[in-house]
């Protein structure tokens, strides 16, 4: 059993590195206005899905392969609690919330945020520690797991990454100005980036051309349909999908898919802690 | 959280619980928000009254969205009367008032206040932001 100290010191890394991640989004305005316009089921969706990506993170990143369902389980509830926590007082402390709103507005508020920063909580702690302790016991993946892995990590990344002006009012005024030329050049983009990423710029943990073309085209495929499924969901959360024609809709998907991508790629590099 | 024990010390145990705790309100609260609402739409309501701001004619703000949706883009105008002719206009705008809650505002008009008689809402517009849930 850990001491307490070294409990604290833990949750001290787990509750900078929520705030290092998520500072942006609890500054952002679309954020606060999110929290009491999405209807209740839309905040449960957000809670489950939030929890969901939790699992997976530590599942594969934060904690040693090993570890059973509890303890990820554990873990994932811990980092929800810091993650309410932060948000709260951070938003009391900028006035974002008091007691002066209704209590669905400040439930409402403290929830969308609360997911966002727990994300962050879980990547702080992980990838803030030390080395030496933070790799202790850990034992590479079977190779079966290593595509889910990489799924589960890409899915992580883009939301850690595009989640920051995913909610912006900026997404939608691009997409609404962008023409098919624009939009085209745009999905180039994402794809070349992550090609880089993951095969030409020796990356952490990156690939190299020596893996052949098909596997260059195949992980470029992969991390870009994560990119584009994850901007679509947190434009969803952000009600940037409703009363949208669908091509303002797709529009928004490929305006959020270079963060996203980026994200997928670079991102997931980043928060692998193998 | 990253564990080299598996072991929980009471610390640990404690945010775990809290934890659940916090999830298990949010979700019942949620779920009572699904049955309970019949997400009528926002209803604004505006109330003036007067305010002593530099000796100035100066009004008090009250608006409140009683209804069960958020408003958005809330625009309303106002009509300052003198002897039943209007003498002075003024615009409020707000970016969203959530449902169940207030905004207070003034607006303070730079003619002498013995000129002039009342304040009236001429009219208030807003909008409902689009939900697909």
């Amino acid at each position: 059993m850990r001491a307490p100290f070294e409990t604290i010191k833990e949750y001290g890394r787990g509750i900078m590195g929520g705030l290092l991640f998520s500072l942006p989004l609890l500054y952002t305005m679309e954020m606060w206005w999110t929290g009491f316009i999405a209807s209740p089921e839309k905040l449960v969706a957000f809670i489950i899905f939030t929890f969901l990506l939790l699992l997976g993170y530590n599942r594969y990143a934060g904690l040693r392969t090993d570890s059973s369902f509890k303890d990820i389980l554990h873990d994932s509830v811990e980092e929800i609690t810091l993650g309410f926590l932060v948000t709260f007082f951070f938003l009391l402390l900028i006035n974002k919330i008091n007691l002066s709103m209704s209590f669905d507005e400040i439930v409402g508020k403290v929830i969308v945020e609360t997911m966002m920063v727990a994300i962050g909580v879980s990547v702080g702690t992980a990838q803030m520690g030390q080395n030496d302790k933070r790799n202790s016991g850990k034992e590479k993946n079977k190779k079966g797991d290593k595509f889910l892995e990489m799924v589960i990590l890409s899915i992580c990344g883009a939301v850690l990454i595009s989640s920051s002006v995913a909610p912006t009012e900026e997404i939608l005024q691009i997409a609404i100005v962008s023409e098919i030329p624009h939009l085209l050049l745009m999905m180039v983009t994402a794809l070349v980036a992550s090609a880089i990423v993951l095969f030409f710029s020796d990356f952490k943990g990156s690939g190299t051309t020596e893996a052949g073309i098909k596997q260059v085209i195949l992980h470029v495929t992969i991390n870009y349909t994560v990119a584009l499924v994850m901007g679509f969901i947190l434009l969803w959360i952000f009600g940037r999908t409703d009363g949208f024609s669908f091509y303002i809709i797709v529009a928004q998907m490929v305006v959020l898919s270079i963060p996203a991508a980026i994200g997928a790629s670079a991102g997931r590099l980043l928060i692998d802690n193998q | 959280m990253l564990k080299t024990d598996k072991k929980i010390n009471y610390l640990e145990r404690s945010t775990f619980i809290a934890g659940l705790l916090i999830l298990v309100f949010l979700f019942g609260y949620l779920s009572l928000q699904m049955t309970k609402k019949q997400h009528l739409p926002p209803t604004i309501e505006v109330a003036v009254s007067p305010a002593f701001i530099n000796d100035k004619n100066s009004y008090e703000i009250m608006i409140q969205n009683t209804g069960e949706e958020s408003a958005q883009a809330i625009n309303i105008q106002f009509e300052l009367y003198q002897e039943g002719k209007v003498a002075g206009n003024a615009v409020m705008v707000i970016d969203y008032l959530p449902s169940k809650s207030k905004e207070t505002g003034w607006i303070v008009f730079e003619q002498d206040k013995k000129l002039f008689d009342s304040l009236v809402v001429n009219s208030i517009t807003y909008l409902k932001p689009e939900k697909d849930l």
